[in-house]
């Protein structure tokens, strides 16, 4: 196996994620795409660790922490996305404009 | 002995704790402490004084507290930060002149009634970083206190002023800001400059630096400035930077206009201090810094010094014969003084160094006298409009009269400190700038025009006006407030009188600065 | 007794600082009587010093490290020459007597301490000026002189004419002091030295050599001619002398100041402020004997002025300016007599000067405390009321007019007849011109105030003994001084020449037919005004027959109004426009600076969308353009 695969795959899956965080109005989704860039990440820091001069385990380590850091803000997203979503009733992004000017 | 500029400069900030966790309403013990170490500073500072060797012309009571470390500093060696203090002769007379002004300063502060604490903690920094800056033996050092200055200075503008005083305090902080920038570019270019020449280091500075040392302490880099002095193009560059600090600084025209806004604004304390110690910063670093460091390049500009000297003493001249407000009046003509040392300064000579000092410590004590006086008279009669007051002699004859000292003093008048500073400055700047120099004397006629005319209005002449309305509960000087007065107008006439006790301190080290400028 | 000199201006210092310290608990009689005692003390030790100078000739400087500055230190100190020796005695004298004249003036005044504190502090600068042994210690008094009258004319600050005066005043005189300064500094940069001794190189004994400047540097400074030179500083110091002696074109000043009280006039007028300008350039005749043209500016600007301000002093209507336009008038005579080369007759003209305009102006303050009035026309027939007054003011008139012998007589003509014997016919021709209409003048106020029918309800009658005594002294010393330097016996001449000082000449001698036409000129002025005024006003004709001439003296030539309009206007104009400029352009660049800063922020604010996508989007276009900027420039920077 050779590492470039694993990159394809992280790159393509980083690019759906910007994407869907850019363009989608809807908060949900916005929130599953930025979760699909840090798969992405993780993706990486797996395959670099494995494909290293010297390999190791470093690597999947910190996937595993960065995954136990995604739930952690999956649930604080959720939390504001609830409040939000009572106060405004909507859960539209571009309605999620009170830092302007 | 060797402590004793850290004590003048960590008294009052002694003093400022102190007072930090008093009660808002203690307003008997702020004041007391507040008094107390500004005299005690003040003392500390006569000490200095007396202490000080007369005829030794280098830094005295030099004294190094290293504060931090930065490893891999430059080319390989370390550069240790340090709080570096030391004396000479053109420092310590402002050191005093410091000591003066902030007792009287903070016998002043006793008319304040609100936020007396506050007013006490910032004075008391504005103090120390005042002391701090003529100290200073190190540029860190240096830079410190003159930044103390700024934030103390803002806040006591900011929150002591009158009507327009944010206007004022954030026109102060930019103006002031933008100086210190350059000066710090100043400062880095400096040490750099001078560590990359330590190429024809002795062996025994090689073993105390290595072989690229970089230092902030001033008289190292002195010393390295006399060993290898820096090339035309270097100087060149550095003293632009340090002039263009310092003419926002001194607020020479045209940058002068938020000195205007800031003496207008501010409480006759903060005037005192800012318009008597402040503004003789900028010079200060003229002298410090730009003639012994960078000669050549003063060589090469000294008329453009001359001729900006003299736009200033005109400048400053005409718009205060124009300005309706005493204190606009008096910051203008503090312009106008200033503009007479840069003259000196450009003359190059000796005798004009000395006059520069004398005229920095006789304008300081001079503004804050004025200040004062002012001060007083509005707190009676609830304005500085020269056009509403009239006949003061009669309700406020000792305040009149002071006033009338200051006034003959800053015009120049023979036996008070204002003469023997422009005579000498004028000698110096005659023998290299005869026509310029002449335009500089119409100041001398121009500064008796305003000023006679705003004290004929003010003192002479039937009472009318607020000074009228102000009869009534109009009292004369209290002895709390004839103290400062006198005392100022002691150390005026004292001056003007035996200018040697200030003199036998100040010539040698303007005779071996004088050296270096080859005047 | 000359080392003891340094006491003389002292004296009146200590009286000074004893009443600023005691001086509102001291009441009016011990007030004066200290000042007055210690002035005659100073008079008396004046004496003495005069005395031994007149045996053993002038003494050296005694001098005392002032500032020290290396091979520069500037020194203070006092010296005793012929010519201060002189002076000593005459200013001390005629402050005496203004003093003890003022016990009676000033009485009931509500600052009478405060008054002989001032006199004081004047007497002490004109002393401590007199002995200065250079001239940076001589311009220090200068300027307190200057200081002093500033306080005296405004002391009544109340009245907004007499806080105008003190100020013109000042400020007009400051004019000159600046010339001084520059001039003094100058010397300085050429000798090296301000000692008056020190500023010539050492001309020997040979009389009346002319000097030339001790020069310290290798060549004159600013590569200047050496002549050149010597007359730039003497016009300069002359400028100086100009403007505090009064002399055309800063002669405005003086009338103005009579709005202090009476004896301030007497004592500026007479002894002190006014002579100090006679004085310097008589100190450094040496630097205008070596100028012709400094010599000639001073000897024309000092006829111009006795002409022009005599013929001013013709239609003033106030008694106290028609005195001090003759005060004016006769300083011209003595810078005439300077400029033209007759040293002593200058200074003795001084001296009888001194003399009778203080008799003039205390007869006058006199006359006003009789009448509470200054006014001419509103004066009349005080011939039977007031005695004293009256034959004392005659004795000052005569010698003012130049009638033998009176003192004025012996002074005057020695100027005129210098004049005409060093060729200056113009000057001469002015300077006679200018005698006519002094006795003109003179005799006119004499007439309408002493003779014809009393004015006003106000019952006239002499003052105390405080006030007829200086008149007494003044009235016999101006009806004899002027035999101290007759033609017979030149007495003051050779006092002054004694050791022949550098760079001073003799005097031509005397000549009968000068005397005579200038005695016949005196004469013809008052035989004009007595058949003017003597019997009746008849001074409306005459000035409805003198038409323009007329007005133009009666407004003094409108020399006030052209300077309002081409100075004073002017620099109130440059003010304002100044300041207009400050608070308008120049504070304008930088408010606009700052509203630039807010406007910016204002402005760019709307770009803050709150759209955390379009932050997104704009991010990595920013990143992307790095990443491109990176692999363009082939580096990370």
């Amino acid at each position: 196996m050779a590492l470039q695969p694993f990159l394809a795959l992280g790159v393509i899956l980083f690019g759906i994620g910007l994407y869907g965080a850019l363009t989608k109005r809807n908060l949900i989704i916005v929130l599953i795409s930025i979760e699909m860039m840090l798969n992405a990440s993780n993706i990486n820091l797996i395959a670099f660790s494995h494909f290293a001069v010297t390999p190791n385990a470093n690597g999947q380590v910190f996937a595993l922490f960065n995954i136990a850091i995604a739930a952690a803000e999956v649930a604080v997203g959720l939390a504001i996305l609830l409040a939000f979503f009572r106060l405004r009733n909507s859960a539209d992004v571009r309605d999620v404009n009170t830092m302007k000017w | 002995m060797q402590n004793v500029l850290l004590m003048i400069v960590l008294i009052p900030v002694i003093a400022a704790l102190l007072i930090l966790p008093l009660k808002a309403r203690a307003h008997a013990i702020t004041r007391s402490i507040g008094m107390l170490g500004s005299l005690l500073s003040a003392l500390f500072a006569l000490a200095a004084y007396i202490a000080f060797q007369r005829s030794d012309a280098a830094y005295q009571f030099v004294l190094s507290v290293p504060w931090a470390t930065i490893n891999n500093a430059f080319a390989g060696t370390p550069l240790t930060i340090t709080f570096a203090f030391a004396v000479d002769g053109i420092s310590l007379p402002l050191v005093m002149l410091t000591g003066i002004v902030s007792v009287m300063a903070a016998l002043r502060s006793f008319r304040v009634t609100e936020r007396v604490k506050a007013h006490y903690v910032w004075q008391m920094l504005l103090v120390s970083g005042l002391y701090g800056v003529f100290a200073a033996a190190d540029l860190f050092t240096f830079f410190f206190f003159l930044e103390v200055t700024l934030v103390a200075s803002f806040f006591l503008i900011l929150i002591f002023g009158q009507e327009r005083r944010e206007y004022a305090a954030f026109k102060f902080l930019i103006y002031r800001g933008i100086a210190s920038v350059f000066l710090l570019l100043g400062f880095v270019g400096l040490a750099y400059a001078l560590a990359n020449s330590a190429t024809t280091v002795s062996a025994s500075q090689y073993m105390a630096y290595g072989p690229n040392f970089m230092s902030l302490n001033l008289l190292q880099l002195l010393d390295e400035s006399v060993k290898a002095p820096l090339a035309l193009g270097a100087q060149t560059w550095l003293f632009f930077v340090f002039l263009f600090a310092v003419l926002i600084e001194e607020a020479f025209v045209p940058f002068h206009t938020w000195l205007i806004d800031t003496h207008e604004q501010s409480d006759t304390s903060t005037n005192m201090l800012i318009g008597g110690v402040l503004m003789k910063v900028g010079l200060y670093i003229m002298l410090r810094f730009v003639v012994s460091i960078l000669p050549l390049a003063l060589a090469a500009y000294s008329e453009w010094l001359a001729i900006l000297g003299v736009i200033s003493i005109l400048y400053g001249a005409f718009a205060a014969i124009a300005a309706r407000d005493w204190r606009r009046l008096i910051a203008f003509s503090g312009i106008s003084h200033m503009g007479l040392v840069l003259l000196a300064i450009g003359s190059m000579h000796a005798l004009g160094l000395q006059g520069a000092v004398f005229m920095l410590v006789s304008s300081g004590l001079l503004t804050a006298l004025l200040f004062y006086t002012v001060g007083a008279q509005a707190e009676r009669t609830g304005t500085y409009e020269i056009g509403k007051l009239g006949g003061l002699s009669k309700s406020l004859p000792v305040l009149s009269g002071v006033l009338l000292v200051a006034a003959l003093g800053t015009v120049g008048l023979p036996g008070l400190s204002g003469f023997i500073s422009e005579i000498t400055l004028f000698i110096s700047s005659f023998e290299r700038f005869p026509v310029v120099s002449t335009l500089g004397t119409l100041g001398m006629i121009l500064a008796a025009l305003y000023l006679l005319f705003a004290m004929q209005r003010t003192t002479f002449g039937p009472a009318q006006g607020a000074a009228q309305e102000g009869q009534g509960i109009a009292r004369d000087a209290s002895v709390t407030e004839a103290i400062p007065l006198l005392v100022l107008v002691a150390f005026v006439i004292a001056i003007g009188v035996f200018p040697n006790i200030l003199g036998v301190v100040v010539h040698p080290t303007v005779q071996a600065l004088a050296g270096r400028i080859g005047g | 007794m000359a080392n003891e000199a340094w006491l003389i201006p002292a004296i009146p210092l200590l009286v000074y600082v004893i009443l600023l310290v005691a001086g509102r608990r001291i009441s009016e009689p011990v007030v004066a009587g200290i000042s007055v005692s210690a002035v005659l003390l100073a008079f008396l030790l004046a004496i003495a010093v005069l005395a031994d100078v007149a045996v053993n000739g002038p003494t050296a400087p005694t001098t005392y490290a002032w500032l020290d500055f290396g091979a520069h230190s500037l020194t203070v100190g006092y010296e005793v020459t012929m010519l201060n020796a002189l002076m000593l005695v005459v200013v001390t004298l005629v402050s005496a007597l203004v003093l003890l004249f003022s016990r009676s003036y000033m009485k009931g005044d509500e600052r009478f301490s405060r008054f002989y504190q001032y006199l004081n502090l004047f007497v002490f600068s004109m002393l401590g000026l007199v002995i200065s042994p250079n001239l940076l210690q001589f311009y220090i008094f200068w300027e307190l002189v200057g200081v002093c009258s500033y306080l005296l004319v405004g002391f009544w600050y109340y009245k907004p004419e007499a806080a105008a005066a003190a100020k013109k005043a000042f400020i007009v005189t400051r004019i000159g002091d600046v010339g001084l300064f520059i001039g003094i500094i100058l010397l300085y940069i050429a000798t090296g030295t301000f000692d008056f001794n020190g500023l010539y190189t050492a001309g020997g004994a040979a009389f009346s050599q002319v000097a030339t400047l001790a020069y310290h540097g290798a060549s004159v400074p600013f590569g200047m001619s050496s002549s050149g030179f010597i007359t730039l500083t003497a016009l300069l110091v002359f400028i100086g002398a100009v403007g505090k002696s009064a002399q055309f074109p800063l002669h405005v000043w003086l009338p103005d100041a009579m709005e202090g009280p009476t004896p301030v006039s007497a004592l500026i007028h007479a002894a002190t402020m006014v002579a100090a300008g006679v004085y310097l350039v008589a100190r450094m005749q040496p630097l205008f004997a070596a100028s012709p043209v400094a010599s000639e500016t001073v000897a024309v600007i000092g006829g111009i002025t006795a002409l022009l301000a005599a013929s001013i002093g013709l239609t003033q209507r106030d008694i106290k300016r028609v005195i001090a336009y003759s005060t004016v008038s006769q300083l011209g005579y003595m810078m005439m007599a300077l400029g033209v080369g007759a040293y002593t007759a200058g200074i003795f003209h001084l001296m009888t000067h001194a003399f009778f305009k203080a008799l003039l102006f205390l007869t006058a303050g006199s006359v006003i405390h009789a009448l509470d009035t200054q006014d001419l026309f509103s004066m009349g027939g005080l011939r039977k009321k007031m005695p004293i007054t009256h034959i004392a003011f005659l004795a000052g008139a005569l010698a003012l007019a130049g009638v033998p012998p009176f003192a004025g007589f012996w002074s005057k003509d020695e100027i005129l007849s210098a004049a005409f014997q060093s060729g200056h016919y113009v000057l001469y021709a002015m300077g006679l011109l200018a005698a006519f209409f002094t006795a003109f003048y003179i005799f006119r106020v004499y007439f309408l105030v002493f003779w014809g029918e009393a004015k006003g309800e106000k019952h006239a009658h002499e003052g105390g003994s405080a006030m007829v005594i200086p008149l007494l002294v003044l009235g016999a010393l101006a009806t004899l001084s002027g035999f101290l330097n007759t033609p017979f016996d030149p007495f003051v001449t050779r006092f002054l020449t004694y050791g022949h000082p550098l760079g001073i000449g003799i005097d031509p001698p005397a000549s009968l037919p000068l005397i005579l036409v200038s005695v016949i000129i005196a004469l013809l002025g008052i035989w004009l005004a007595y058949s003017v005024y003597g019997r009746a006003n008849r001074g409306a004709e005459l000035a409805k027959r003198m038409g323009v001439l007329y007005t133009l003296s009666y407004n003094k030539f409108y020399i006030d109004e052209i300077y309002h309009y081409l100075i004073v206007t002017p620099i109130f104009t440059i003010a304002r426009a100044i300041a207009f400029i400050d608070r308008f352009i120049i504070d304008g660049i930088v408010r606009m600076l700052g509203e630039l800063g807010y406007t910016g922020g204002v402005t760019l604010k709307y770009a803050n969308t709150g759209q955390v996508q379009t932050y997104g989007v704009l991010t990595l276009f920013g990143l992307v353009a790095l990443v491109a900027i990176a692999l363009g420039i082939g580096g990370v920077l």
